[in-house]
């Protein structure tokens, strides 16, 4: 469930990252421009399913699709999800067997039904490109039974940030200038900045304000309770798991004491009255009414669930409101990989057993991974989408303003929307050195209002992904959320307990008025969690399942 | 009076009479088949579309009740949900307890309250809202499920109105930033209050069922309080029904007038399950034309298919009556033809039926025709040549008596008479003067055998005056046959002709006799000459000269062909001349009909 929750919150992020601003980028460029309907005469046809949600049916008729069906001689037939959920869809396509060629954002649900041939020979023989691109990542797609069933996007190639990924501290520009646009690096710098701004400012347009905003109802306790106790310990993205990174054993993350330490400081903001005792139920939608309301002076979360909000604050004249972002830790000493991207594949494109030519669905997923695929793609069709100025390609101005405006524009067009295809994205380097897609890294501070520039100015950044290091060191296993637990196995009835219950225990300890109510309540959750939810059958299974993959990858 | 009645029926007769079949073929169609059809079809459309426009009116009404139902439903299922959560004791239980710290009520909130109100907003997803408004303080809000009840609002004021009332009631509340119909129930166990649950609708929940009627209309969901709580028309939710003014149109309460436009209005009443006595109103308009198109959609296929019918029957018409037409113009036309004088025409007319009967009669009867009209010719050409002959006898005969020889030989006579024989001449005188008169005065051209007999006595009379004893005559008629006729001068030429050339030509003279007699219905009268006879040759030519009838007339047999000429003119075959001569005898036989003279 987690995993799925955390799924949820990746392609809203990628949704984020696609939404930011793109624009010029450079390098030279061999991409074919011709767009030519042509003949269709002795074309291979291919039927695709796409469990993408939010693809309009139009795509097949987009110019860059069609230019894609000329260059690899594929006559290409997308259907996409209209009418029943991407859930209901699966269980019926599985249940009928009734598989297109090639299946599109699939994950292991699809390798369990034994819907997807293995794609090892396939890479080898059919997909130079696949190959090269992935390299020693190509381990990294293979399935616990060690093959490789579905391609994703390649990440094994860094990128610059526009914006952070994932939750950071976030705090209100007002508060920042007040305290003289400090740097906080720990959890302590973050209080007393937002403390001495509470106490000299109790209210915010006759409203009180809430110093530190949580967000602890159904999934935001992963993005305000749960993540930022991971990133302040220097964690990445493992969820639920602590990992031990040498003997690979997997603990429950809320029993340990990198946790306890990140309820500590909620207690002591409690404990100081800058917390709203109510968030804990609170629902997304009022949580971010209370952000578009100006009163909440900081938080821990993820910038893109607060964009509308922010967005709201602007469009009321409060950008003074708005967040900057901050990586913080528990102390210095510890170095924040909140950014870091582990390497791993929970989803991607596969061909199915009912496929007739697998070769051809084989290279025509090499083209897309090719970088004149990846051009395509990305950057639209040469002099139509974009320019290649001094041995760069530019994208056009008016596409630019088109993209950014209409949201329609980027499916009509096929242009720079299917990020999840077995491509570059992003501002990751293709191999001719330039760009992977349009997305422009100066262009957000061209874009951004006068507030947002001054912060920006004081800390001498053009974007607030330069306030983050992304080079930190990546797991072996990739992100431990991405490992499949068995639907209804114990290990995942476990993980529900135990969920349940860190929904009603946290905000107890949380809210303790005292020390000792503290660590009892403490105890008794982390007591509990064994014995009531047995927690340590998921933290067996993720253990198991953890080595089982470094295993499989490291053949 | 009746015989005006009819001269007036004979005037419009001539008058209908004297158009042509096609007109009238045409005018039976348009009076028979076209008008009747018209009216009928112009009445039924009318009467239809009246009752299509009844059909779409009792069908909207319908709808409305539909809807009524619908909204019935959803509104009773509120009160049900309502009445499951204000049953259960673990919610009152959890909004009346007293925590020591707000943050202790979290489990209640995550094992009770989110589940329920999670779970019985998914069974019914029509509800937007499931929320209790509480005065405890001591448990955690969320402004979603749980609210505080806060002083000089809204919701407070609705909560102090139920407190007051029922304890359970509708109220319009501001929601999301607009007017939403929300049911408010105290959370009541043993009258003791813990707080009022609100359920309130989607906005969505109304509208759509409002728009299953199709999407024109104006509906109105008014509260037993005359509220309008749902409305397809944005902005009037909230107001009370009276002040959107709906003028009532007395004399046909089933029309509106507005400024817009005229629109049908549509009325229905329920009441919810729990409260009988309490009538919720839905209120419909609808454009004029919404109801009319549908109504118009039919009445145009109808038209169609009558105007379609029409003309096929003025084209089955014109066909039938053209084919008839055209037949009887045949006819016509052969009429026409005959009647100018183009005799034995044959028509063509196609077909089985009375008309080409009649064409076939026509044929057999202007080949009657034909034939008759060759008889009549003939005739006309006989009766003329007959008076030509005639005209030729009273010549001949006139030429003959005033033949200079003749009248000097009778004037000689009559010189030597008047000396010898004063009585006797003057007889002659007198004979002399009647036998020219006679020719000259044609009267009649058949005449009873006597008179003729009278004008050869009369002849032979003055002949024997002339001749003396040269001449003998005798004369054997039965008095039966004198009452026959004959064709006038007929037998005096034969017996002139006897004198003149057979007892004349003999020295010693002669005598002449003329007999009749009647047999096998025919006359036969005989006259004969003891004179000159003809040599054979002399009569094989005249017999070839009487019957060649180009043959130029013969100056000295002039009457002798002449008789025969009228003889074969008036009976023909069954007239017949006969003559036979030796060296001192002729025999002429003339045969006839035997007829009676009538005056």
């Amino acid at each position: 469930m987690l995993k799925k929750i955390t799924a949820v919150l990746l392609a809203v992020i990628m949704g984020c990252t696609v939404f930011a601003g793109c624009s010029k980028t450079d390098v030279s460029s061999t991409a074919t421009s011709n767009s030519g309907s042509s003949a269709s005469k002795g074309k291979t046809t291919l039927t695709m399913f796409t469990f993408s949600e939010g693809v309009p049916q139009t795509i097949q008729n987009s110019p860059i699709l069609k230019q894609l069906e000329e260059n690899t001689g594929i006559d290409l037939k997308i259907t996409c999800l209209s009418g029943a959920s991407a859930d209901d869809k699966r269980n019926i396509m599985i249940a009928s067997q009734d598989y297109p060629d090639i299946l599109d954002s699939v994950d292991e649900r699809f390798i369990d039904a034994g819907a997807l041939v293995p794609l090892d020979d396939l890479i080898n023989k059919d997909a130079p490109n696949i190959k090269k691109h992935f390299g020693t990542s190509l381990t990294k797609l293979r399935y616990t039974d060690g093959k490789i069933y579905y391609i994703g996007s390649p990440v094994n190639r860094e990128q610059k940030l526009i914006d952070a990924n994932t939750s950071c501290l976030l705090v209100q520009y007002d508060v920042l200038k007040e305290a003289g646009y400090p740097t906080p690096k720990t959890l302590d710098d973050a209080f007393n900045i937002i403390k001495q701004y509470a106490g000299k400012h109790p209210k915010v347009n006759g409203q009180s304000v809430i110093p530190w905003g949580l967000w602890a109802d159904s999934w935001g306790y992963n993005q305000t309770v749960n993540n930022p106790a991971l990133w302040i310990n220097g964690f990445t993205d493992d969820s639920d798991a602590y990992v031990n990174q040498s003997t690979y054993d997997v603990k429950y993350f809320d029993t340990t004491n990198y946790f306890k330490t990140y309820l500590t400081f909620l207690n002591k903001l409690h404990n100081n009255g800058m917390l709203n005792e109510n968030s804990f139920i609170q629902k997304y939608d009022e949580f971010n009414a209370e952000i578009a309301s100006g009163r909440v002076l900081a938080m821990y979360d993820a910038p893109c669930l607060i964009s509308d909000a922010e967005a709201s604050l602007r469009h009321s004249g409060m950008s003074n409101r708005c967040y900057a972002r901050f990586p913080i830790t528990v102390n210095s000493s510890v170095k924040d990989r909140s950014q870091v991207t582990c390497e791993s594949y929970d989803n991607g494109m596969a061909i199915t057993t009912k496929c007739k030519n697998p070769d051809a669905a084989m290279k025509f997923m090499d083209y897309i991974n090719s970088t004149e695929g990846n051009i395509l793609l990305n950057w639209g069709i040469k002099g139509v989408h974009y320019d290649v100025v001094n041995g760069k390609r530019v994208q056009k101005a008016d596409v630019t303003k088109k993209y950014n405006s209409d949201q329609n524009y980027r499916w009509e067009q096929g242009l720079n929307c299917l990020t999840w295809w077995p491509l570059y994205t992003g501002s990751r380097t293709l191999d001719d050195g330039d760009y992977a897609s349009p997305n422009n890294l100066e262009s957000f501070y061209s874009q951004a209002d006068g507030d947002t520039k001054t912060v920006l100015d004081k800390y001498k950044i053009k974007n607030w992904g330069q306030m983050f290091d992304t080079s930190g060191k990546k797991t072996a296993y990739g992100y431990a959320w991405t490992i499949p637990i068995q639907s209804g196995s114990a290990a995942e009835t476990a993980n529900k307990k135990a969920d349940e219950y860190r929904h009603i225990m946290v905000p107890k300890i949380v809210l303790s008025n005292n020390e000792q109510e503290f660590d009892s309540k403490w105890n008794e959750f982390t007591k509990n969690l064994y014995s009531q939810c047995k927690i340590s059958d998921w933290e067996a299974e993720m253990s198991k399942q953890i080595k089982k993959r470094i295993t499989v990858w490291s053949k | 009076m009746a015989v005006r009645l009819d001269s007036n029926r004979n005037v419009k007769e001539k008058d209908l009479l004297s158009h042509s079949i096609r007109f009238k073929l045409i005018l039976s169609y348009l009076l028979v088949i076209i008008i009747p059809y018209t009216f009928v079809g112009i009445s039924s459309i009318y009467k239809l579309s009246d009752s299509f426009t009844q059909q779409t009116l009792a069908s909207e009404q319908y709808d409305l009740k539909q809807v009524g139902n619908d909204v019935k439903y959803q509104l009773d299922a509120c009160i049900d949900l309502s009445r499951e959560i204000v049953l259960d004791d673990n919610i009152w239980n959890y909004f009346h307890q007293t925590f020591a710290k707000p943050v202790d009520s979290i489990s209640g909130f995550y094992s009770i309250i989110r589940p329920t109100f999670a779970h019985d907003l998914t069974l019914r997803p029509e509800f937007d809202r499931l929320s209790v408004y509480t005065n405890n303080t001591t448990i955690l809000c969320n402004n979603y499920e749980i609210y505080r009840l806060q002083p000089q609002t809204e919701r407070q004021a609705f909560y102090s109105k139920l407190v007051r009332g029922k304890g359970i009631g509708w109220a319009m509340l501001q929601e999301d930033g607009q007017k939403r119909l929300v049911l408010g129930r105290i959370l009541n166990y043993g009258n003791i209050s813990a707080g009022m649950l609100n359920i309130s609708f989607k906005d969505s929940t109304f509208s759509d069922i409002f728009d299953e009627q199709g999407g024109k209309e104006c509906t109105y969901l008014v509260n037993p309080d005359g509220i309008i709580v749902a409305s397809t028309e944005k902005g009037t939710v909230g107001l009370p029904f009276q002040s959107i003014n709906i003028p009532i149109n007395k004399s046909d309460p089933k029309k509106v007038k507005f400024s817009n436009g005229v629109r049908w209005i549509f009325t229905s009443n329920f009441s919810l399950r729990s409260f009988p006595d309490e009538n919720w109103l839905l209120v419909k308009t609808a454009p004029l034309n919404s109801i009319t198109n549908a109504t118009m959609q039919s009445t145009r296929i109808l038209v169609l298919g009558f105007f379609l019918l029409l003309l096929f029957i003025i084209f089955v018409s014109i066909t039938i009556s053209n084919a008839m037409n055209k037949r009887v113009g045949i006819i016509v036309s052969g009429m026409k033809q005959i009647k100018q004088g183009v005799f034995g025409l044959h028509i063509a007319v196609k077909g089985h039926d009375e008309l080409s009967f009649m064409s076939y009669m026509f044929n057999s009867m202007t080949d009657q025709l034909d034939g008759l009209m060759h008889q009549v010719l003939q005739l006309q050409i006989n009766q003329k040549n007959l008076e030509i002959k005639n005209r030729e006898m009273q010549l001949v005969s006139l030429k003959h008596q005033i033949n200079p020889h003749f009248l000097f030989n009778t004037l000689d006579a009559i010189m030597f008479g008047i000396h010898n024989h004063m009585d006797e001449t003057e007889n002659i005188v007198a004979l002399l003067s009647d036998s020219f008169r006679r020719i000259l005065v044609w009267k009649s051209d058949m005449i009873p055998l006597k008179e003729e007999m009278v004008f050869i006595n009369e002849y032979l009379t003055i002949q024997k005056f002339r001749m003396q004893d040269k001449l003998d005559w005798a004369v054997e008629i039965p008095d039966t046959l004198m009452d026959y006729c004959v064709p006038k001068m007929l037998i005096q030429p034969i017996v002139e002709n006897a004198v003149t050339h057979g007892i004349a030509m003999k020295k010693e003279g002669g005598g002449v006799f003329v007999k009749a007699s009647a047999q096998d219905e025919k006359l036969h009268v005989l006259v004969g000459d003891n004179g000159a006879g003809f040599s054979k040759d002399k009569l094989d030519g005249i017999n070839k000269y009487m019957a060649d009838a180009n043959f130029s007339e013969e100056q000295q047999h002039i009457g002798l062909k002449n008789v025969y000429s009228r003889l074969k003119l008036y009976y023909g075959v069954q007239g017949e001349l006969r003559i036979k001569s030796n060296a001192d005898n002729t025999l002429v036989e003339i045969t006839m009909p035997l007829q009676r003279y009538r005056e």
